[in-house]
């Protein structure tokens, strides 16, 4: 039934008649190692550094943390629905609003804890996404990234239509919080800080595990070529829609993040361009189908936003974006071509929008 | 093994496949001929699952697989080759005949470290050891060949289809092609449908050949008789001396 | 009653006719050219815009401030043309999220120099009159603007199908990357299509905005429109394009008289992304112009 297999360097698990590999490699542990040691120790030292030196509550900075990491749990869902798909998803946001909506009605007419509405999030955005997600299959190219930017603006049509429920521009107020206060309003948000990068954590390994699976492999064939992923054993169909949903799921706890972090949900201002273009902006910065590089390149938005927030105000958006777009052009390979080991079974996604299959 | 009966394929007003039917025992090397635009390639396609016949019935081992979906007939054993050839140009080829060897019908009881290792195997086969991980778009039409088979092979199928395995290739390396196909089909037990315009060797390997013209079968026997066929030389007229 | 079905008629018309002209230049560019300019929306925001700053910050007066602002319409688009899409013409991805962001620059730009509080107002009224329509009656205005998208649309197709310019350009749309390779002469016909392309869509929403409430941000709405009648048209299908157009229209139309006006939007998006399912290339039986 379930039977594990040490071998030299991997683990193989039996698991109901089919058989999977995990491959245990301390040697590339190192530098994920330290990498963790030092995402995780950040924030700690920044607060403790703003509070005692500087004796300085740096909510400011730990909201940036905290956006950050948003993107983060954006944009990682997003490369493996990219990849699995074989399609470039243009309303990612949408299931974030989703999700946000779900956990904030929830919570605040029916009173359930964030830990119900977290199963109840995810599953409406599943929902949701799988009933959605036979475009994946039917659509394809520009039609998908045509289709997909237009689900944002039904949600955004249907929240001001029945403003009642969704309380158009002012959003849904008093949200229950995701656990109680501990008085000090800067050690909470730095609570929320490692509530948002345990969850981002959680997201990227998961994408990793994914990707260095038989089915990330199984996926990128389908991203090359659907017709020869077909004509050999590939259930492209199934992966696609079962990619769609579980992604869409994950951006979908995005917003019930958001919705216990902020006590509250507005739908408008996570259903804006704006916010699409820096978590594709953050997911391709990072480097095709590349995970690591998604975490460097969301803090480095996430920086760059609140550092044009607080020197131009009203223009930041658009210094922002002339800044991401500069970078776009010259770091092609994004921020993981800056750094990259090659080996032999790596595979670099190329992601097309005009395709045939 | 493999029963078609009435297969017609229209596409507009075209109709690329027009009410064929036959037969294919296992172990055999069917060829199957006729000029450009016959029909052949399309009959492959629907065979393999690419296109859905739209009237007609394809039956393989007694299963009618007519509206089966293209990954199932490829689990049930049924494998292709492209006439222009289709790898995936972005991996290697290691990683090319991998995933047809986690497509197959044992992909899911082996590891991907098993399924490598099965992968070289074939590789090695088609004496494409050395280039394994060369990225498929650097390499030469007659390796491309030898790797779409490779890739074919590792699908571990019951019935084989090629569609022309030596387009672009000069005499010697259409000869070696030729020779590993006869091979293959021994050593593992194979039934072949081939498409081949190179018809000489062709018509060495091939235990019956079919001729298509214009969508219909229009001959359905041994080597030597067909090309005697007035409606073959009529339909070849221009041709190469057989 | 009578009076309500007259204006469903009527205003399935016109906003038919609207929409296919502001959809013309994307179905066009998107379709034909198959360039995939995700920053057309902000050329509704030049135009405008551009006028208002020609005409009532620098003085000019209407007419040449109408001719300015399409000339730096055309600009935008011929910039947009070399910096982003030819930049990424390898890198799609990029590409697509790239001209998002550039629309959303424009816009924001916009918000900054013009808040909504400014009033923004083009007087390019041309028919002050409302016009008589069986029981009721429709602003002048907007047969103005119908007559001009269907004249914008007799245009095109006598450009695409009848020249050998458009016939060129319809041949050689089929890979815009190929074509690069083969000489630099394509890139300048396209540059001119795609600048074309975006004329007549300025000039019909410099003839709606009289009657229109004008703020930064319905670059996104009438971009929605463009969108919904491209794709549910099929891209680049004229004949498509002028279906869409009218459905949608009588959608809009039915909905907002005889439903509820906050639901017109939305009914539209849902309509067209359900006939999606059942034909996702749109409504035109090919991907040809006609």
């Amino acid at each position: 039934m379930v039977k594990l297999e040490p071998r030299r360097g991997r683990l193989i698990i039996h698991f109901f008649g089919r058989k999977y590999e995990w491959t245990i490699e301390p040697r590339y542990w190192r530098n994920p190692i330290i990498g963790l040691i030092l995402w995780l120790s950040l924030p700690l030292l920044l607060y403790f550094v703003a509070r005692i030196v500087f004796n300085y509550p740096p909510i400011a900075l730990m909201s940036t943390l905290i956006y950050a990491n948003l993107l983060i749990m954006m944009s990682a869902p997003f490369n493996l629905q990219t990849i699995g798909t074989g399609r470039l998803n243009f309303g990612p946001h949408f299931f974030l609003a989703i999700g946000g909506y779900t956990a904030a009605l929830l919570s605040r007419n029916y009173g359930l804890s964030p830990a119900l509405t977290l199963p109840a999030a995810f599953l409406v955005g599943a929902i949701i996404a799988l009933a959605l997600s036979p475009i994946t299959i039917i659509s394809r190219g520009v039609y998908y990234v045509l289709i997909t930017l237009l689900l944002p603006f039904i949600l955004g049509e249907i929240t001001y239509w029945r403003s009642d429920i969704f309380g158009a521009e002012t959003g849904i107020p008093n949200v229950g919080l995701l656990f109680p206060s501990t008085g000090d309003v800067t050690f909470d948000v730095l609570i929320f800080v490692y509530v948002s990068l345990v969850i981002s954590l959680a997201f990227l390994f998961f994408v990793d595990r994914t990707l260095r699976s038989r089915y990330g492999f199984m996926m990128g064939v389908i991203n090359e070529d659907e017709d020869v992923a077909r004509s050999y054993g590939i259930n492209v169909n199934q992966i696609k829609m079962i990619t769609f949903t579980f992604t869409s799921g994950a951006m979908a706890i995005c917003g019930w993040f958001l919705a216990h972090y902020q006590g509250s949900f507005t739908g408008a201002v996570w259903l804006m361009p704006s916010f699409l273009i820096l978590v594709l902006l953050t997911a391709t910065l990072g480097g095709k189908g590349a995970i690591y590089g998604v975490v460097i390149s969301a803090y480095f938005v996430a920086t760059l936003r609140e550092v044009t927030r607080v020197t131009f105000g009203e223009l930041s958006v658009v210094v922002l974006f002339l800044i991401l777009l500069l970078l776009l052009y010259f770091l092609r390979e994004g921020f993981w071509g800056l750094y990259r080991k090659r080996r032999y079974r790596e595979y670099e996604p190329s992601i097309k929008v005009r395709r045939q299959t | 093994m493999l029963k078609v009966s009435n297969l017609t394929k229209r596409f507009g007003g075209i109709i690329a496949v027009n009410d064929v039917s036959f037969k294919i025992e296992k172990g055999e090397i069917v060829g199957l001929i006729g000029p450009n635009g016959a029909g052949k390639t399309t009959l492959i396609n629907l065979i393999s699952g690419f296109y859905i016949p739209d009237r007609g019935k394809i039956e393989f081992n007694g299963l009618d697989i007519t509206k089966k979906m293209m990954h199932e007939r490829a689990k049930l054993g049924i494998a292709r080759t492209f006439q222009n050839p289709r790898v995936i140009s972005n991996m290697t080829a290691h990683m090319n005949v991998l995933y047809a060897v986690l497509g197959s019908p044992y992909g899911k009881n082996i590891t991907m470290t098993e399924a490598g290792a099965e992968a070289i195997y074939y590789l090695d086969l088609f004496g494409l050891l050395k280039k394994r991980d060369v990225l498929a778009s650097d390499l030469a039409i007659y390796e491309l060949r030898l790797l779409e088979l490779a890739r074919a092979l590792a699908l571990r199928p019951k019935l084989l289809l090629i569609d022309e395995a030596m387009a672009g290739l000069n005499p010697a390396e259409a000869e070696s092609v030729s020779k590993l196909i006869n091979r293959i089909r021994n050593e593992f037990d194979l039934t072949i449908v081939w498409i081949e315009h190179v018809l000489k060797v062709l018509m060495r390997s091939a235990d019956r050949v079919l001729v298509m013209h214009y969508g219909k079968l229009i001959a359905d026997g041994k080597p030597e008789e067909v090309v005697r066929k007035p409606e073959v030389v009529e339909a070849y007229i221009g041709e190469e001396e057989l | 009653m009578l009076d309500l079905l007259s204006l469903v008629v009527a205003y399935t018309f016109v906003n038919g006719s609207l929409y296919l002209g502001m959809a013309l230049g994307f179905t066009i560019t998107t379709g034909v050219l198959r360039i995939f300019n995700l920053a057309y929306g902000a050329i509704f925001l030049i135009a405008i815009y551009g006028t208002w700053m020609f005409w009532n910050d620098l003085g000019f007066g209407l007419i040449e401030s109408i001719i300015l602002a399409i000339l730096l319409v055309a600009a935008f688009t011929y910039t947009v043309y070399r910096v982003v899409i030819l930049k990424f013409a390898d890198l799609e991805d990029y590409m697509l999220a790239a001209l998002v962001a550039v629309f959303v620059i424009v816009e924001e730009l916009i918000g900054y120099a013009y808040p909504e509080v400014v009033g923004v107002y083009v007087p390019t009224m041309v028919y002050t009159e409302t016009v008589p329509f069986g029981v009721a009656s429709i602003p002048g205005q907007y047969l103005v603007v119908s007559l001009v998208s269907l004249a914008m649309l007799g245009i095109y197709l006598l450009f695409f199908i009848k020249t050998k310019n458009g016939f060129i350009m319809r041949a050689i749309s089929q890979d815009m990357v190929a074509s690069k390779l083969v000489g630099v002469n394509f890139n300048r016909t396209f540059a001119l299509a795609m600048v074309i392309a975006s004329i007549p869509p300025a000039i019909v929403m410099l003839l709606i905005s009289p009657v229109w409430a004008l703020n930064p941000y319905i670059g996104w709405t009438v971009f929605t429109y463009a969108i919904l009648v491209a794709v549910l048209g099929g891209l680049g299908n004229l004949k498509g394009s002028i279906m869409a157009a009218y459905i949608i229209g009588f959608i809009q139309a039915s909905v907002g008289f005889l439903l509820d006006p906050r639901l017109m939007l939305l009914v539209a998006l849902v309509v067209v992304m359900a006939v999606l399912i059942v034909r996702p290339k749109g409504l035109a039986r090919a991907e040809t112009i006609w």
